[in-house]
């Protein structure tokens, strides 16, 4: 089945404006699939994306988290949580400021602590299309990085696939899906 | 100081806070504060004498900004003035909107400060202030962890850290009450402990947790003469006395001797030409200046001149909170929104919405009859604001 997904969502588990049920509800107005809670790793408090199973809704909802690495400086990396699947995603690598090589080296030495899938080549929803190049060896993924209900639905990845969590992320490390822009 | 004739604020707007205000252009943005205060106010671009623009030039990187912006500020045949101070920029806008008034010159006046970080690369700009080599160790741009570092040096580690957190606690839970907050990330005290070990570090002892956002947003301000104020609106809030103080150098200054800081050195003159001899119980709210915590903590002692731990144990005992003893920052200060140009005059724009009785949800629960404001940038440079709910009387 043809599948919507945003990879890239906070609420306000971290700094994002609006509650896991609301963000549940904007994605599912805009007939989306699945999403990934992404909240930033400093502010998440254990056990707070513990009510998600009590929502009913028909999103495939991820568990996961947006860590604050430092390498260099600080950088961002989404951990989304399948079944028995994991994706490490390099986030948003223009609001670094650094020029494609220096992005490269981060990547190169982040690769050594995590296995990194996947770089966004948005910011907040915006194509930043220099880092669509085949010199950075990860799949790329659009994502709204969505922190208030405007910057919900931007850019998000639509598949071919089963709406099942592990077969979700392994397709998007394979590459197998779309990117797409509102 | 010795004025020419009163002036009060009339009308305050303020755009919403964010990181990124994408949906409007700086035009637009500028135009929802302006709209707000013309509102406030009751009158109409027509009725305006003359417009106040400024924020950091450099950091959107748009060369006269207030040209473009004309249209977003309605400034179109008005006389016209662009400030450009360095950090304190809106408190220096809302100094030359009263001395414009207060001097004769103009009986309406309308101050914009803005700053739209998104567009801009504010680092590149702000990372540049500090000396090479006097601020390499501790000091980056705006980031300092040496304030952090004195105040452990005195008061130990523990009840420094503790305390610096409580601070950002408290304003968080002011943001909370402020919808046009940018950061309001619902803190509570129970997670003091976790935020302080898992906070991203940035400089020393300086957390990503205790410093300021960057945000886009702007802020629209009206001055009017006394007569015309009275006629315009039931309560403005009056402009007592301000004062502005700078030095050169920077943070770093040779040797131990004690320095008098800019801040401290502000109040006593202001206090002392105005009767203030307790600020504590002659001032009923101060909305302060605080790029992080830790600075927060320690301008507390610098503004109200205190002693010993007296600045701390206020924070312990949350008589700083807006239902406390002595209100600080109900907006949630520059912790909270922090769009760089206009900063400093949300914090006279807050003060004065205290007094006119207008703060909504972060209106302090008692009569505010006096309010102190502060601005801070660059070149340890210190505005601070009196404003009062009653009419000064003619020097």
């Amino acid at each position: 089945m043809l599948l919507r997904g945003a990879l890239h969502v906070h609420t306000t588990c971290s700094d994002g404006e609006l509650t896991i049920e609301q963000v549940i509800q904007v994605y599912e107005s805009l007939h989306f699939d699945f999403i990934a809670l992404t909240d930033h790793d400093y502010l998440l408090r254990s056990g707070a994306y513990d009510r998600i199973d009590d929502i009913q809704t028909n999103l495939l909802v991820f568990r996961g988290i947006e860590l604050t690495v430092f390498e260099k400086g600080y950088v961002h990396v989404n951990r989304i949580e399948g079944e028995e699947e994991r994706l490490f995603v390099f986030n948003h690598p223009s609001e670094l400021g650094l020029s494609i090589e220096k992005v490269i080296e981060r990547i190169e030495t982040l690769r050594s602590r995590m296995p990194l899938d996947a770089i966004e080549i948005t910011s907040r929803g915006f194509k930043t299309p220099e880092y669509d190049t085949e010199d950075i060896d990860l799949v790329k993924v659009a994502t709204d990085d969505a922190h208030t209900r405007l910057g919900c639905g931007r850019a998000w990845i639509e598949m071919e696939c089963r709406k099942d969590r592990d077969a979700i992320l392994r397709a998007i490390r394979k590459g197998d899906f779309w990117n797409c822009y509102a | 100081m010795r004025k020419n004739r009163n002036v009060g604020i009339v009308g305050v707007g303020q755009s919403v806070f964010s990181s990124h205000r994408e949906e409007v252009n700086q035009p637009e943005m500028i135009h929802e504060a302006v709209v707000e205060a013309l509102q406030m106010a009751g009158i109409t671009m027509a009725d305006v004498d003359c417009v106040v623009h400024g924020n950091m030039e450099l950091f959107e990187m748009v060369h006269q900004p207030d040209l473009w912006h004309t249209i977003g500020t309605g400034a179109w045949g008005k006389e016209t003035l662009r400030i450009t101070t360095g950090g304190t920029t809106g408190a220096t806008l809302v100094a030359a909107a009263d001395h414009l008034v207060a001097s004769g010159l103009h009986d309406i006046v309308l101050a914009i400060g803005f700053e739209k970080l998104q567009e801009g690369h504010t680092t590149g700009g702000i990372t540049n202030m500090a000396d090479p080599l006097w601020g390499r160790q501790l000091q980056t741009g705006a980031l300092t962890g040496m304030t952090a570092a004195a105040i452990i040096d005195e008061f130990g580690a523990e009840r420094a850290r503790k305390a610096a957190m409580t601070y950002r606690i408290l304003m968080d839970k002011h943001a909370m009450k402020n919808e046009k907050a940018h950061r309001r990330l619902g803190l509570e005290f129970d997670q003091a402990d976790e935020l302080a070990v898992n906070s991203p570090a940035l400089v020393g002892e300086l957390r990503m947790i205790h410093m300021c956002s960057q945000s886009d947003g702007a802020c629209a301000m009206i001055f009017a003469s006394e007569e015309t104020a009275k006629q315009l609106c039931p309560q403005p809030a009056w402009i007592r006395d301000h004062i502005t103080v700078h030095r050169e150098e920077m943070f770093c200054i040779f040797g131990n001797a004690p320095v008098l800081s800019t801040h401290r050195y502000a109040a006593q003159k202001l206090f002392a030409r105005n009767g203030i001899t307790d600020p504590l119980s002659q001032i009923d709210v101060f909305e302060m200046y605080d790029p992080s915590s830790w600075w927060g903590i320690d301008w507390l002692r610098e503004f109200l001149m205190l002693e010993g731990d007296a600045h701390i144990r206020m924070v312990e005992n949350h008589d700083i909170a807006i239902e406390g003893k002595f209100p600080v920052n109900p907006s949630g200060g520059v912790i909270a929104s922090n769009p760089i140009g206009a900063t400093a005059m949300v914090r006279v724009a807050e003060a004065a919405l205290q007094i006119m009785g207008k703060a909504g949800q972060h209106q302090v629960p008692k009569p505010v009859n006096q309010a102190m404001a502060s601005g801070f940038g660059g070149t340890m440079w210190t505005v601070l604001f009196l404003l009062t709910r009653d009419i000064p009387a003619m020097g």
